[in-house]
């Protein structure tokens, strides 16, 4: 018997998670966080590291950018330096949530990708490998399956991208610290103190759920394309809407169909998205910059709830889910 | 009593196409059914049908069950193994472990790791980073782990090398099988699972054609050679397959006595491949003569 086997068999048989404890939805999510580690998890974390890298790399040298705000690249010097003398609290705090949120952001940056190209495979890549069939050998039904790729890939792989960008908040404060001390900056303890680098995120995050619940239909399109596709899911995806509504405008030459769903839903979703982050009256120097709450985020969705608009869009996702569903049971 | 199966004017259609065609069936517990047929067959539909994975007309009844209704349910009780590594490529080993014993309550984690552990399976590696037969091994040793009532096996060893397949039916009979389980399984090679089987069913055109137990077959089936001035000897008592080849006349006979056909030959078994392309040779008589005087006036 191979010794390295055997000790890796008696390494497994005292396993450090036991997944049955957790029931079958929860181990289907962890096999989907399996599934897509590189995008929910290395990527953005070899971002948050380059980027800090970056900042250290800026800090150390004294001319690197720490951040731009709108298209106006600041060193982190520059930065600090120019709230040095503000006696307004408000506009400190403010500046240095603006900066926070824009480190971050370059992590939340790559989210549309790491949510569109595993959804778009999710049920796709498991035809074409044929790994469905080991799949369907579970006792566990395609619903199930097909609920744990959408939550997961559209709700809970985002939040450890916004963990991430608070961690390198987080971190960007603590290469920081020092710098500003040797460089007698007198705004260490406010930075400390009035950055919501923990609640600015659970805030952006908030924010996201509330805004990918007015994308579902996008997301529920995707997932039926996904399932239906024979090949180039993405085409699925695009070319439909397309046709309809090229043909919606050459015979009968209106834009209902743009105007009721492709625009609508990216118009809602944009004002959602407006709304908490209040990005229009951000601004450079007197910065009005809205860190995203929770708050913010609930008061969004109730009244997003009052909207049928909303509903319909609800329904209609639950259609697109309930057709991938249906695909993946019986085409085979 | 005791079906583990049972079908009844099972069809599936695509279109003109009929797949499988109202057939009926019955498989007892503990039985090693072995579903035979050439491609384009029927095989893998009628076991889709078994395992809930296609819809069909008529009746059938899996453990009980309608299978179309409810496959998650199903699964609890039914494995199967559909086609060589079709394990996902980019689990580990260790996560497929994980993975079953996450959703399967019947899963033996224990059982699962003794067996890999008589493998060179690493437990660490990617699902692509194994050859074709270690996917195979390890995918039979997650089924095997599974305290299941049926096994469905759909060419599981296509395209694996002999010691691999040889292994894989071992370890099936050694380890796995008792006669509270049943075991439903498509091959090519006929001759490697002849020995394993209790049953046979062969299907052609999405008819079964045979349904017998091996015992019945050896009872049922003989095969006689004899030389050419006995032929018509041979013709006369309706043989279902002949093959005249260098002088030497082959023929197969369904429930003639041992003793008619005695008196021109001596009577052997048949080998299930034999049989099988006996019975496959459309229902009729094939005479695949390539015998010395050969007129080319057969067809």
């Amino acid at each position: 018997m191979n010794d390295k086997i055997t000790n890796e068999i008696s390494m497994m048989n005292s396993r450090k998670f036991n997944l049955t404890n957790y029931g079958k939805f929860p181990t289907l999510m962890v096999r989907e966080f399996y599934e897509h580690k590189t995008a929910f998890l290395t990527v953005p974390l070899v971002i948050a590291g380059l980027f800090l890298l970056f900042a250290i790399g800026g800090l150390v040298t004294g001319q690197g950018e720490v951040m731009s705000v709108n298209g106006s690249h600041m060193t982190a010097a520059e930065l600090l330096s120019m709230h040095a003398n503000d006696t307004d609290i408000e506009t400190v705090q403010r500046a240095l949530s603006a900066a926070m949120m824009g480190v971050g952001g370059s992590v939340i940056f790559v989210l549309p990708f790491v949510i569109l190209f595993p959804l778009l495979n999710s049920l796709y890549e498991e035809r074409i490998e044929r790994s469905y069939l080991f799949w369907k050998s579970m006792p566990v039904s395609d619903l199930q399956e097909v609920l744990s790729k959408l939550i997961f890939i559209v709700f809970a792989g985002p939040m450890i991208l916004f963990a991430i960008a608070s961690l390198l908040s987080f971190a960007i404060m603590l290469v920081l610290t020092p710098f500003m001390w040797a460089n007698d900056l007198p705004l260490i303890s406010v930075m400390w103190t009035q950055t919501p680098f923990i609640t600015g995120w659970i805030g952006a995050a908030a924010t996201y759920l509330v805004w990918a619940l007015w994308a579902l239909p996008i997301f529920g399109w995707i997932l039926l394309a996904s399932a239906y596709a024979p090949k180039a899911p993405l085409m699925f995806v695009v070319v439909p809407p397309i046709v309809v509504m090229l043909i919606e405008k050459m015979f009968l030459g209106t834009e209902w169909f743009d105007q009721a769903f492709v625009s609508r839903i990216g118009e809602k979703f944009g004002n959602t998205m407006a709304s908490v982050l209040d990005m229009d009256k951000f601004q450079r120097g007197g910065v009005n910059f809205n860190v995203p709450s929770v708050g913010d985020a609930g008061q969004v969705l109730f009244a997003s709830m009052a909207d049928p608009s909303f509903w319909v869009g609800t329904a209609v996702a639950a259609a697109f889910v309930m057709g991938a569903v249906y695909m993946r049971r019986y085409k085979i | 009593m005791n079906a583990i199966i049972e079908a009844k004017n099972l069809s599936k259609h695509y279109g003109s196409f009929k797949a499988v065609d109202d057939v009926s069936f019955s498989i007892g517990l503990g039985r090693i059914v072995g579903l035979i047929g050439s491609n384009g067959a029927g095989k893998t539909t009628l076991l889709n049908a078994i395992l809930g994975l296609t819809r069909y007309k008529g009746g059938l009844s899996v453990l009980g069950q309608d299978p179309s209704q409810d496959r998650a349910k199903l699964m609890e009780k039914v494995c199967f193994i559909s086609d060589v590594a079709t394990l996902p490529r980019w689990m580990k080993v260790s996560q497929t472990i994980d993975f079953v014993e996450g959703v399967h309550p019947a899963f033996s984690r224990e059982k699962a790791l003794d067996y890999i552990s008589r493998t060179q399976i690493p437990l660490n590696k990617k699902i692509k980073g194994l050859s074709k037969g270690m996917v195979t091994q390890l995918h039979l040793a997650l089924v095997m782990s599974i305290d299941a009532q049926l096994l469905v096996l759909d060419e599981p060893t296509l395209g694996l090398d002999i010691i691999f397949r040889k292994r894989f039916y071992e370890n099936l009979l050694e380890d796995y099988f008792d006669h509270e389980r049943t075991i439903l399984v498509t091959t090519h090679q006929v001759e490697e699972i002849e020995n394993i089987l209790t049953d046979v069913m062969f299907i052609r055109d999405g008819k079964i054609v045979l349904n017998s137990s091996v015992d019945d077959l050896t009872t049922r089936f003989h095969q006689i050679t004899v030389e050419d001035d006995a032929v018509e000897a041979a013709e006369a008592l309706n043989p279902i397959w002949q093959k005249s080849a260098m002088g030497m006349n082959n023929f197969v006979f369904d429930s003639v006595p041992q003793e008619k056909l005695a008196e021109i030959g001596s009577p052997k078994q048949v080998g299930l491949a034999d049989l099988f392309v006996a019975k496959m040779s459309n229902g009729k008589i094939s005479k695949a003569k390539i015998s010395k005087d050969s007129t080319g006036a057969n067809s």
